[in-house]
């Protein structure tokens, strides 16, 4: 079954809140920007990447864990999507 | 030719002028010819070895992209011969240098020494990043040999970088180029900009970061050493963030904008910040050719943060592999190392509890975080420039001598403070209000400050009568 959109966010957002910034009642919007903002570091990229691939089956390469692609929840799930 | 030279800006011109009229169909094969004619001036067999790099990976990479079995292998393959390049020219031109100083009773590199072609170390990188992408099919395998060639050539970043990734550069050079009033305005501002950072700023520091310190550390103050420490931070600095700005500009020139590599480092509040904004090219190479593969590889077996090897390992190992790029020696090893563990160290808090993003930190903790960043790294850049000895006797030096003062010391620490202001003050005019805030001045001042730029680079150029190669033209 294809996931939604929204399937993704949950669960990205779960992950982000719990191992990413240890905080899980930190109030994360959809288009909060997570590296330039300073939330996240780069190695949280490669964290997020090992998740997408576990939790999706999707493999981000290396070259695409970008700020440009990665930087807001949202980027995110739309990079899921894409596959 | 050094592109700070008069010899440089007309050949430039020719370039530009032959471009400016030929149809599009032929001014990547124009490029290319400029381009070679630029890398003969150095020695020939520069040229003669970058042929060869051009052939053997343009038909890897082919050959890669319609292979069904044996993939991996052929990309090792293509890796290893990149990398032996490097190792033969580079590292093994190191090895018999030193071993012929031996021989010599002079003790100075003998005839033996193997010629290191400038910016081979770009050249590899680039060629390396390129058969991966192939390989992972983010990018096609160029079909058009000429702009391969040229991809690998091109005269502007050939020398130094900024290193570019085939995947964004080769679709500029097949598409048409415009080159109007506003560019032509851009980058002949990043060219005056670049210029001043090298020829007035770094010249400056550099004088200021005489070699002889080094020598003799212990006949200088501990405020000395501390001057020269900051001088040669911004020496290297505006030396190389100057190459890059006349680089980026003369491209802007032809229409193909190449990428920025520095964005006030020295205003970096961590190291992670550091390290986005000091030579992001190949911060970024680094980041992911070596970091991310590594890091994920690690997560993969043990998906804590927490966990010592996702801690250590990424961090050190791809800080020594930048080392290892600028030069195989244990001083340079020892820079790459402590950058290491300065990334690793600025982690651990992330470990316990919730990051507070930099820029929400209370003000006097941005500026605290930029002292103790620039501190760091200032120290770091003493085993970058020194030999192991030398660094060592000059740190001895820094925490032995004191309280000598002597009236010198007070004279070198003037001399780096008064560029010191010139010097933030254009990182600090860049960084707020854009790398080309002088174009929404009034023409007057304009007009006024490339005047004065003009008469400082001559005077500069009539004082400084060996005006030192770029740092970075070594690696």
């Amino acid at each position: 079954m294809a996931l939604s959109r929204e399937d993704v966010k949950l669960q990205l957002r779960d992950f982000i809140l719990k191992e990413l910034l240890n905080n899980p009642s930190y109030p994360l919007q959809d288009d909060e920007a997570l590296i330039t903002g300073g939330l996240i570091d780069s190695f949280s990229l490669a964290q997020v990447g090992v998740f997408v691939e576990t939790a999706f089956n999707v493999y981000i390469p290396d070259t695409d864990l970008t700020v440009a692609n990665m930087d807001t929840l949202e980027q995110m799930a739309s990079r899921v999507l894409a596959g | 030719m050094s592109i700070t030279t008069l010899t440089f800006a007309g050949f430039v011109l020719l370039v530009l002028a032959v471009y400016y009229i030929l149809p599009h169909r032929f001014q990547n094969a124009w490029l290319l010819t400029a381009s070679y004619v630029f890398y003969l001036t150095f020695t020939w067999q520069f040229s003669a070895i970058l042929v060869v790099m051009t052939l053997v990976n343009y038909w890897l990479a082919r050959w890669l992209e319609q292979a069904e079995r044996r993939k991996k292998a052929l990309l090792w393959i293509g890796i290893g011969f990149n990398l032996a390049v490097l190792a033969f020219l580079k590292y093994a031109g190191y090895f018999v240098a030193q071993f012929t100083a031996r021989l010599n009773s002079s003790g100075e590199p003998g005839a033996l020494a193997i010629l290191l072609p400038v910016g081979l170390s770009f050249t590899v990188v680039q060629a390396i990043s390129y058969l991966v992408d192939v390989s992972r099919k983010q990018t096609q395998a160029s079909t058009r040999p000429v702009d391969f060639a040229l991809y690998f050539a091109y005269f502007p970043k050939l020398t130094s970088g900024p290193i570019e990734r085939a995947r964004t550069f080769l679709p500029l050079l097949a598409q048409p180029r415009r080159v109007d009033n506003r560019a032509i305005a851009e980058n002949f501002t990043r060219i005056v900009v670049g210029l001043v950072r090298k020829m007035i700023l770094a010249n400056a520091f550099t004088a200021l970061a005489p070699t002889s310190v080094l020598q003799d550390p212990s006949s200088s103050s501990p405020l000395a050493l501390m001057a020269w420490l900051v001088a040669y931070a911004f020496a290297i600095y505006n030396d190389f963030a100057g190459y890059t700005s006349i680089a980026r500009g003369v491209s802007g020139l032809i229409g193909i904008e190449l990428s920025p590599n520095f964005e006030a480092p020295y205003f970096s509040r961590n190291f992670t910040e550091f390290w986005n904004r000091w030579h992001i090219s190949l911060s970024n190479w680094l980041r992911d050719y070596i970091y991310l593969p590594i890091s994920r590889a690690l997560l993969r077996r043990n998906p804590s943060r927490g966990n010592i090897a996702n801690l250590i390992v990424p961090p050190i190992v791809t800080m020594l592999v930048s080392a290892l790029w600028h030069e195989a020696a244990l001083h340079m090893l020892i820079w790459g190392l402590l950058h290491g563990i300065y990334q690793v160290v600025e982690r651990i808090p992330s470990l316990r509890g919730p990051l507070i993003p930099v820029q929400k930190l209370p003000r006097w903790r941005q500026v605290a975080g930029a002292l103790v960043v620039f501190v760091l790294a200032a120290l770091a850049w003493l085993p970058f420039r020194a030999s192991l000895p030398e660094a060592g006797r000059f740190l001895a030096a820094l925490a032995t001598n004191w309280p000598l003062l002597p009236s010198t010391s007070w004279m070198g620490l003037a001399g780096v403070t008064a560029m010191l202001v010139p010097a933030l003050a254009l990182d600090a005019l860049q960084a707020h209000s854009g790398e080309l805030v002088f174009l929404r001045w009034p023409r007057l001042v304009q007009a006024g400050l490339l005047a004065g730029v003009i008469l400082a680079v001559f005077l500069v150029s009539q004082t400084y009568l060996n005006v030192p190669t770029f740092v970075y033209q070594g690696f």
